[in-house]
């Protein structure tokens, strides 16, 4: 057999045609892995950050204007079901007039600090945002607008 | 014969193991994939709909809250007490208690009222809250707001317990007195009263029975003062049954009485504070000390058969300053 010749280029073409199918078909299976593995994690992401934005529920307590230092303190409360409520922006807006904050710092009802700067579930906060050299006008109607990290959006209206 | 020929014959088979090899292997990659994304989208929807129940529950709560009353203590602490009742059909956590100055534009809050208290409400449950908000410079004739905020989010304002309008309270005085609940008691003993403190609420007294009346008073004093009743109080019944003749009519004054029902034969000023309500007993003929022989009593003759009227002369000091207020419009008949 191993002298006969007729027999061999056969093989080595079925040897060489098995190995490229055998070979194609494992980077098609690895490729087809790797793209349903980063599908599977960039869709999860996708579910995690909506089913925790469907979760985030955040209430303004109260707000507090100070008209002789131009500040105004806003007490929120993270009454949702979702840990980690990072504020990103907080508007001041009325018909005319807003300002757009994204540098704060977020404390606890007692004035520490809150370390992670986010509200976790129950957790109650507040900021205090200095609006000169604008100043807000007694009696007239504002509205405050907090967009989370998560991309939520909440509104409320107050009087100074 | 043909099955042996198809297993003898090697050509083709490994195509066939293979196709079908990758086959087994597309569908469970694929398949994985996709329960994995059902699986996802199931979360999603879970959440969705809790969310939807956060909100619908939120809308859902109902509580009342009433009967406030604001009192200052010492060191500028407002103490806030109200009647929480949960009219909704969720259960109520309370978190924060907020109150605001209206006349100082201050404002404080309480938010460890949860953990003190144990705020939280069964559907249909009441609770009277007491609570204590720091306000730097409050003081009792300050005018003060105040709500709750439950762990859903929502705020309850507090109805206050008494509400005189600023204008009124000076014209009908601070003390006010409860027509439903007015009373007279027989006697026991000498110095005992007879089924005290609830007696018998009526307008028609016996004749030639002593007697002694009792009056709830409550203090709605705008300026959240306590009352202090002096000696000098009492229940008097003008003489209008002899016409054409100047009398003293009767005089009930001022007693103290223990829990007993025996009136304690001096006494001590009463002090109530603001919106509190106490069962004040008239009883005695002399003015600040009582003993069998001042004991009062409509005579039968003249008295019986007439309708007569009387006079709560209340007399003694909102914090050290003097005052007096007389309640009218009580009408009494003797039997």
């Amino acid at each position: 057999m191993i002298r006969s010749k007729r027999a061999v280029s056969p093989v080595i073409s079925s040897v060489i045609l098995a190995s490229v199918t055998i070979t194609l078909g494992i980077i098609v299976l690895v490729w087809s892995q790797t793209r349903s593995t980063t599908y599977q994690e960039e869709y999860g992401e996708v579910i995690r950050t909506e089913v925790s934005r469907l979760k985030e529920r955040l209430t303004l307590e109260y707000s507090f204007y100070n008209s002789t230092g131009g500040c105004i303190k806003l007490y929120f409360l993270n009454y949702g079901t979702a840990n980690d409520l990072e504020l990103q922006t907080i508007r001041l807006s009325n018909d005319t007039w807003q300002r757009t904050f994204s540098s704060f710092t977020l404390k606890f009802l007692n004035g520490s600090v809150i370390s992670d700067q986010d509200l976790d579930r129950g957790e109650e906060g507040y900021v205090t945002l200095s609006v000169s050299p604008n100043s807000l006008v007694d009696g007239q109607y504002y509205y405050v607008t907090v967009t989370t990290e998560r991309g939520t959006s909440f509104s409320w209206g107050f009087v100074p | 014969m043909n099955r042996r020929k198809f297993l003898r014959n090697r050509m083709g088979a490994s195509n066939i193991i293979g196709t079908i090899f990758f086959v087994v292997i597309a569908i469970s990659v694929t398949t994985g994939v996709f329960f994995w994304t059902l699986m996802q989208n199931f979360v999603y929807q879970e959440a969705v709909l809790e969310s939807n129940q956060i909100d619908h529950y939120r809308f859902l709560e109902d509580v009342e809250a009433e009967n406030g009353v604001y009192t200052v203590l010492s060191g500028h602490r407002v103490q806030v007490s109200a009647k929480l009742t949960n009219l909704g059909s969720v259960a109520t956590k309370i978190v924060n208690l907020w109150v605001y100055d209206v006349t100082l534009e201050k404002y404080g809050f309480n938010d460890t009222i949860n953990t003190v208290l144990n705020l939280n409400l069964k559907p249909g449950e009441s609770k009277n809250v007491s609570a204590i908000v720091t306000i730097s410079g409050a003081s009792n004739s300050d005018e003060f707001r105040s709500w709750f905020i439950t762990s859903r989010g929502n705020a309850i304002s507090i109805q206050e317990k008494y509400e005189l309008p600023t204008e009124l309270a000076p014209q009908i005085g601070s003390l006010i007195f409860n027509f439903v609940e007015f009373r007279y008691f027989t006697y026991q003993t000498s110095t005992r009263l007879q089924n005290y403190p609830s007696g018998t609420k009526s307008y028609n007294v016996p004749s030639n029975t002593y007697i002694a009346f009792g009056a709830k008073i409550t203090n709605v004093d705008p300026d959240r003062r306590t009352m202090t009743i002096d000696s000098h109080s009492l229940i008097w019944v003008p003489d209008n049954v002899r016409a054409a003749s100047v009398q003293r009519g009767k005089l009930f004054y001022v007693v103290n009485v223990d829990s007993n029902g025996n009136i304690l034969s001096t006494f001590t000023d009463i002090s109530i504070e603001y919106g509190q309500t106490k069962l004040i007993v008239f009883a005695s003929s002399e003015d600040g000390s009582f003993s069998s022989a001042d004991r009062v009593k409509f005579e039968a003759i003249p008295w019986s058969g007439h309708t007569i009227c009387s006079f709560i002369l209340i007399h003694g000091t909102f914090d050290s300053t003097p005052y007096g207020q007389n309640i009218p419009f009580v009408a009494l008949y003797v039997e």
